[in-house]
């Protein structure tokens, strides 16, 4: 129930949108590092116990075994024996800051572009749909998740309340497909476009996300469909910045 | 055509007449496990309560997607929030709702103000919810059918069980059909939840030029609109 095991969403994260039998211990590994990606697992998040997981995922417990291992050798979990024990989250990014880097890394310039064409594209419209569709309550829910996203502190909370608005908005627009169309989108970018964010640029981040909301709120289809494709361009931007900047640097991690 | 208009929203009322009836036994066993438990119920003697609620999910199998109880706010002893809800997979097999109520959580699931929660709460009474992107749960398009639950005349949350649209669709469309081709079946504000014209679709708002549409059913405050001229058909 509620209070133990992955939420719903979580597990749909991992399961893919079929209901279908569980998949190798590969597609399991590659889909829960996605769940870590989108912040819906934190940063040493203590992981349900191996039986009961497996039931709620509906794979095999020797299957979620085989996908601990590799993700502990990417890095993404840690097992701890003893009283304390179990398995828990571990972002490496969150302690190593070359580790973002090493992630970035793997991007050239034309794929973050792409990637910022694509989410732009899904965003817009999300936008666009919720400032003609949306009700009243529907716009209260965003508000307050944008100032869950305000006071969000660590990089880890900002990411799953970016995540929750991201739900939210694609929601607002009544659509269930471009909900999981714009998360699995954010998962490919998810904690790259939250790590390492000075307090004025989530300032930004934040104002931008009000705005939007705002034009929904006002039931102005063109700015909301405006400021949401000024949000991922700013975005892509510092992505591309940053990227940009690891040439500069030939003898970093690779 | 006013007349058949009413037959249909009868039709509609009447599946959730019988979704209301299916939720009082829960709510009673739900009023009964809090009343009987020996200080505060917690979670534990919630458990209780699946039984009933599989027996919701199985007797409407095809038109409820999930099913359960909500709790207030520090009703529990061992949780601030709870829900016990359960949901059917598309392949088979119940499955519980498993969301984030820790309120401290940038993903808290707050439902206090969720209208299916907050609705019945205010009004005291029976209320359907929707048509909304069930995101936390089953992902579908759905409607929630909700009731107050009161133990000792005090407030202690709801019973609720979820209709996914496009099942309603299923059972509405033939006959809203049959009544016109541009009509449709819209919440009160406006919401279209099944619609006869391919001018708009579930979800879409239609502009109510009548800004009372007359609830022709007790519970369900929907109506029948003609999208032709986007006026509330009376009765």
């Amino acid at each position: 129930m509620a209070g133990t095991g992955l939420t719903t969403a979580t597990a749909r994260v991992i399961l893919g949108t079929d209901d279908g039998p569980g998949g190798r211990a590969d597609q399991i590994a590659q889909r829960i590092g996605r769940a870590i990606r989108l912040g819906l697992m934190v940063d040493g998040e203590r992981l349900p116990p191996e039986a009961q997981l497996a039931e709620q995922l509906g794979i095999a417990t020797v299957t979620l075994r085989e996908a601990w291992a590799i993700l502990r050798e990417r890095g993404l979990v840690v097992t701890r024996r003893g009283r304390a024990g179990g398995t828990f989250v571990r972002l490496p990014h969150a302690t190593e800051p070359d580790a973002l880097s090493a992630r970035l890394r793997r991007f050239s310039t034309q794929d973050i572009r792409e990637l910022g064409d694509h989410r732009r594209a899904i965003w817009a419209m999300v936008a666009e749909l919720a400032a003609v569709r949306s009700l009243p309550d529907e716009v209260d829910d965003l508000h307050r998740q944008v100032e869950r996203l305000r006071t969000a502190g660590t990089a880890s909370e900002r990411r799953r309340a970016d995540t929750q608005f991201t739900i939210q908005l694609a929601s607002a627009a009544q659509s269930s497909r471009l909900t999981r169309e714009a998360l699995s989108l954010l998962a490919e970018a998810g904690d790259l476009l939250w790590l390492g964010l000075s307090d004025a640029e989530h300032t930004d981040a934040v104002r931008s996300r009000s705005r939007l909301v705002a034009a929904v709120a006002r039931r102005q289809p063109r700015p909301a469909r405006g400021a949401a494709q000024r949000q991922v361009a700013d975005e892509t931007r510092r992505l591309l910045q940053l990227r940009l900047a690891l040439y500069d640097d030939p003898e970093g991690i690779a | 055509m006013t007349g058949t208009a009413q037959d249909l929203l009868v039709t509609v009322s009447d599946e959730y007449e019988r979704i209301f009836a299916a939720l009082e036994p829960l709510a009673a066993v739900f009023a009964g496990t809090v009343t009987n438990a020996p200080g505060r119920a917690s979670t534990t003697d919630l458990a209780a309560l699946r039984e009933t609620i599989f027996a919701v999910l199985a007797a409407h199998h095809g038109l409820v997607a999930g099913a359960g109880v909500i709790t207030a706010p520090a009703l529990l002893a061992d949780a601030d929030y709870w829900l016990e809800w359960w949901w059917t997979r598309p392949s088979g097999g119940h499955e519980a709702l498993r969301v984030n109520l820790d309120p401290t959580a940038p993903d808290f699931f707050e439902y206090t103000t969720a209208d299916w929660y907050a609705t019945p709460r205010r009004t005291a009474t029976r209320h359907v919810s929707g048509p909304y992107v069930d995101y936390a749960c089953t992902t579908e398009y759905a409607t929630t059918v909700a009731v107050p639950v009161y133990a000792d005349g005090v407030f202690i949350g709801v019973a609720a069980a979820d209709v996914l649209v496009s099942h309603l669709e299923q059972r509405v469309l033939p006959a809203l059909r049959r009544l016109g081709h541009s009509l449709a079946l819209v919440n009160a504000a406006g919401r279209v939840v099944v619609s006869a014209s391919p001018r708009y679709a579930p979800g879409e708002l239609v502009p109510l030029v009548d800004a009372h549409p007359v609830s022709l059913a007790s519970a369900v405050n929907w109506t029948v609109v003609d999208t032709a001229t986007a006026v509330s058909t009376r009765s």
